[in-house]
């Protein structure tokens, strides 16, 4: 996996937060995610990857985050089954990918339309066998978790 | 002074050009300041004329002066307001045929009137051309001839010889002149045919060029000629420039130009080869082999400051016309991507023959060792990766402790022979030492976890590869060594390490634990449930050593795994001697929820300990990521379900707690290791 390959998503979640919510995140430790172990997320969003790196990236949110980002944007109160949810983290979702485009311009890699999951506990079936990377931000509205699971095709081995 | 000079040339060449522009046609100005210069002068000396014979009291001479004066002069007015200079000239030939007749007819001073008469072929050929004005002229010698001749009007009173030579002198005027004209006719033809051809050569030597520039700007080489002094010609591609990111000057010597990109010995080199090529003596397919410039790496500045390297290559060519001024012709092309996909494939050759000697260090491995090394190293592994997830060390305690673990590894590898392996984590060392020296952020960090996936799945194909030699291998009789009992060794592990987290003394007994009875495709979804079992029984479980003596039990917690084995299930078991499933604290959680909060109280202990595997029930205070969370049971339950099994749990409260997995068998279909 190459690290150029991440840091376009990572920018472009912080940046989104930053830029349209006023949020900051702080960047916590980076670690090695368990393929089959239980994904305490409640709603993410996956942007597969093509290319020369292959993959998926995973943006994945907590309740108390997802609900009060949405709060804020349609003016009331929501819940996490509310439709208003899923639109509002889609959304997002897919400005993230969009602006990470720009970032992997240099690369052979494209993405594709990003796809919500919802539900507690949801499982993510990791494509390939390459090691995941769980990056997981915290601000002051809640966390949110990058995951990266991507394969270099090009480079040898 | 010069001004005033310049603005008086200007004025007079305006007025007898009657202000026409330089080219309006060539010859044609000078036709027209010929005629508004003949028309001037003429009018004014017959001006001078009428003011003469006026004085002298001659009236009737004086008036006619004076009209033709006028006349004349009305006549430049006309030619300067409509440019008619044609007509112009046709007019002033009649006025001045009318005079000069009048002029010869009145005699003048010793007959001198008709000397005039002689200029008369000069002006009107000129102004009317060849053939009109030899009509004109001769229509006047006809005129001027009854004139001499016939006594009755000649009032100069020559005698006939007399008139005859006058008239003879205006034939030979009039035939020179028309010679003259005719001659200058020629050679103005001549000039605007010369003309014509040498601007259609010239407009066909701009296309040429046109088609030529176009393909050297086209074209997707560098193209540049040289001089016998090395020095650059003016003729090159748009390419050579772009390749050298710098423009280029005619006349500049090439080494010079390629001196900041190139070391001083390349340099010399470059000349060298240069003279050589010039000289012609070596073979051209010799040459080629030592050109120096064959594949060049430049590394130079661009006019920006930033850095750029690049590899060309030059190709030098001996211009093939024999005396050419630039003798040589030199292509750059830019090979920068096809040295990367050459690089790529060294690389990758590189690679593959690592894993070879890879695969030979490993299956030398004594299996047991084997085993055990990868049992450890997993356990080290995921030791450090639960610390960086857990957050619970950062900054450079977790670097150290990220070193420390490699370290470690590499150790173990490097005993048992894994050259390659260790080399690896060696690298991935040196990077932790290189952050923690220099300082690091959390890029650096992100980069050592991605380097710590690659080792781990390095470990992982090791593994693989390790398990697959095995069930080749003949069965060995090494005593006291269950083979592919990776399974046992990683729990004993597993146990040892959560015993070392929580600071909870506990033990495990694996010896029921035959691992090699579990089929293949059980073996991950039985490792995670009993992985899970065993935070449980450290979360929940093990009692504090003051309940534990008070309960009559080891201070040390024990954990005891066996495997039954029968011709359609498999079951697997797990028991701790912990605390057990407490109904009351079990049934105050259910009351919290909101879908059993109104029959908890109605719940039996068999119901209520069912609640353990429903997602997001947990009794634990703390909710670290290890248990507590409430979705360890459920995922395991969801899996053993998954794989049509079944899971069951007993607990004797204060006493003990058992989980039972079963799993069906399919006939005789996965592969086995032998036991």
């Amino acid at each position: 996996m190459n690290i150029a390959h991440i840091e376009p998503f990572i920018d472009s979640t912080v940046g989104l937060f930053r830029d349209m919510f006023k949020i900051e995140s702080e960047y916590l430790t980076p670690y090695l995610l368990n393929r089959d172990s239980p994904y305490e997320w409640d709603i993410s969003g996956i942007i597969g990857i093509s290319g020369d790196s292959r993959g998926v990236v995973v943006i994945s949110f907590e309740a108390a985050f997802a609900t009060e980002i949405t709060a804020g944007l349609v003016g009331r109160k929501v819940g996490i089954d509310d439709p208003d949810v899923i639109d509002v983290i889609g959304e997002l979702v897919n400005i993230v990918a969009g602006n990470a485009k720009k970032g992997l311009e240099e690369f052979r890699l494209s993405i594709s339309l990003p796809s919500i999951v919802k539900g507690f506990n949801h499982r993510i079936s990791w494509p390939s066998n390459a090691p995941i990377i769980g990056i997981p931000f915290k601000t002051a509205s809640g966390k949110f978790h990058l995951s990266v699971g991507l394969e270099n095709i090009i480079t040898p081995f | 002074m010069n001004n005033i000079a310049s603005i008086a040339k200007k004025g007079i060449l305006n007025v007898l050009s009657s202000g026409i522009e330089r080219d309006f046609i060539v010859g044609e100005r000078s036709r027209v300041i010929f005629l508004n210069s003949v028309t001037l002068a003429g009018g004014a000396m017959i001006a001078i004329f009428a003011f003469l014979n006026l004085a002298v009291g001659n009236i009737p001479l004086g008036a006619i002066c004076a009209a033709s004066a006028f006349l004349v002069f009305a006549n430049f007015i006309f030619i300067r307001l409509t440019k008619r200079f044609t007509a112009g000239g046709i007019i002033d030939c009649a006025l001045i045929f009318i005079f000069y007749l009048i002029l010869a007819y009145t005699g003048g001073e010793a007959g001198s009137g008709v000397l005039w008469s002689m200029t008369y072929p000069l002006i009107a050929l000129f102004l009317l051309g060849p053939v009109w004005g030899s009509a004109i002229v001769l229509v006047y010698g006809a005129a001027i001839s009854v004139l001499l001749f016939l006594p009755a009007l000649n009032l100069a009173r020559f005698p006939p010889l007399y008139s005859a030579r006058v008239v003879g002198t205006y034939i030979f005027i009039l035939v020179f002149a028309l010679i003259y004209e005719l001659v200058r006719r020629a050679a103005l033809s001549r000039l605007y045919k010369a003309n014509d051809s040498l601007s259609r050569v010239s407009g066909q030597l701009v296309e040429k060029k046109k088609e030529t520039d176009d393909i050297l700007s086209s074209v997707l080489e560098g193209i540049f000629l040289l001089d016998k002094d090395h020095k650059l010609g003016e003729a090159h591609s748009k390419k050579f420039e772009e390749l050298l990111e710098r423009e280029c000057v005619v006349g500049e010597d090439f080494t010079a130009l390629l001196s900041p990109a190139l070391g001083e010995r390349d340099c010399t080199a470059v000349e060298d080869y240069l003279e050589l090529l010039l000289a012609g003596t070596v073979n051209e397919e010799l040459l080629a082999e030592i050109n120096p410039l064959a594949e060049a790496s430049l590394e130079f500045a661009r006019p920006d400051g930033s850095p750029a390297a690049k590899r060309l290559r030059f190709q030098f060519i001996k211009v093939a016309s024999g005396e050419a001024t630039y003798p040589i012709m030199g292509v750059i092309e830019d090979a920068t991507g096809e040295f990367e996909l050459k690089r790529l494939m060294e690389e990758s050759e590189i690679e593959h023959k690592r894993s070879m000697e890879s695969l030979f260090q490993i299956i030398h491995v004594d299996p047991a060792m084997m085993s055990e090394f990868i049992a450890d190293s997993e356990a080290e592994l995921e030791g450090i990766n639960d610390l960086m997830r857990e957050e619970r060390l950062s900054g450079k305690p977790l670097l150290e402790a990220l070193y420390q673990s490699m370290h470690a590894v590499k150790g173990n590898a490097a005993l048992l022979g894994l050259e390659e392996f260790s080399k690896k984590i060696h690298a991935h060392e040196d990077k932790i030492k290189q952050k923690l020296e220099q300082g690091y952020e959390w890029r650096d960090i992100l980069e050592l976890t991605i380097g710590l996936g690659d080792i781990k799945r390095e470990l992982d194909a090791i593994k693989a590869l390790i398990e697959k030699v095995l069930r080749f291998q003949v069965a060995s009789t090494k005593a006291g060594v269950k083979e592919g009992n990776l399974l046992a060794y990683s729990i004993e592990k597993i146990v040892k390490r959560e015993s070392a987290r929580t600071g909870v003394p506990a033990a495990a007994n694996i010896e029921g634990m035959v691992s090699s009875k579990i089929p293949d495709v059980y073996r991950k979804l039985v490792k995670d449930a009993i992985a899970q079992f065993v935070r449980n029984s450290f979360a929940h479980g093990f009692e504090s050593l003051e309940t534990r003596v008070a309960r009559g039990k080891e201070a040390e917690g024990r954990i005891i795994l066996s495997i039954e084995r029968g011709a359609k299930t498999i079951s697997i078991r797990y028991a701790d001697d912990g605390a057990g499933l407490d109904p009351e604290i079990l049934r105050l959680r259910a009351r919290a929820m909101p879908e059993f909060s109104e029959c908890a109280d109605a719940m039996t202990p068999i119901d209520l300990a069912k609640l353990i595997f429903l997602p997001g029930f947990s009794t634990a205070a703390d909710t670290s990521l290890s248990a507590g969370r409430g979705v360890g049971l459920a995922l395991v339950k969801n899996r053993v379900n998954e794989a049509g099994g079944k899971i069951l749990v007993r607990s004797a409260r204060g006493r003990s707690l058992e989980f039972s997995i079963m799993l069906p068998l399919a006939e005789s279909k996965h592969a086995e290791a032998v036991s």
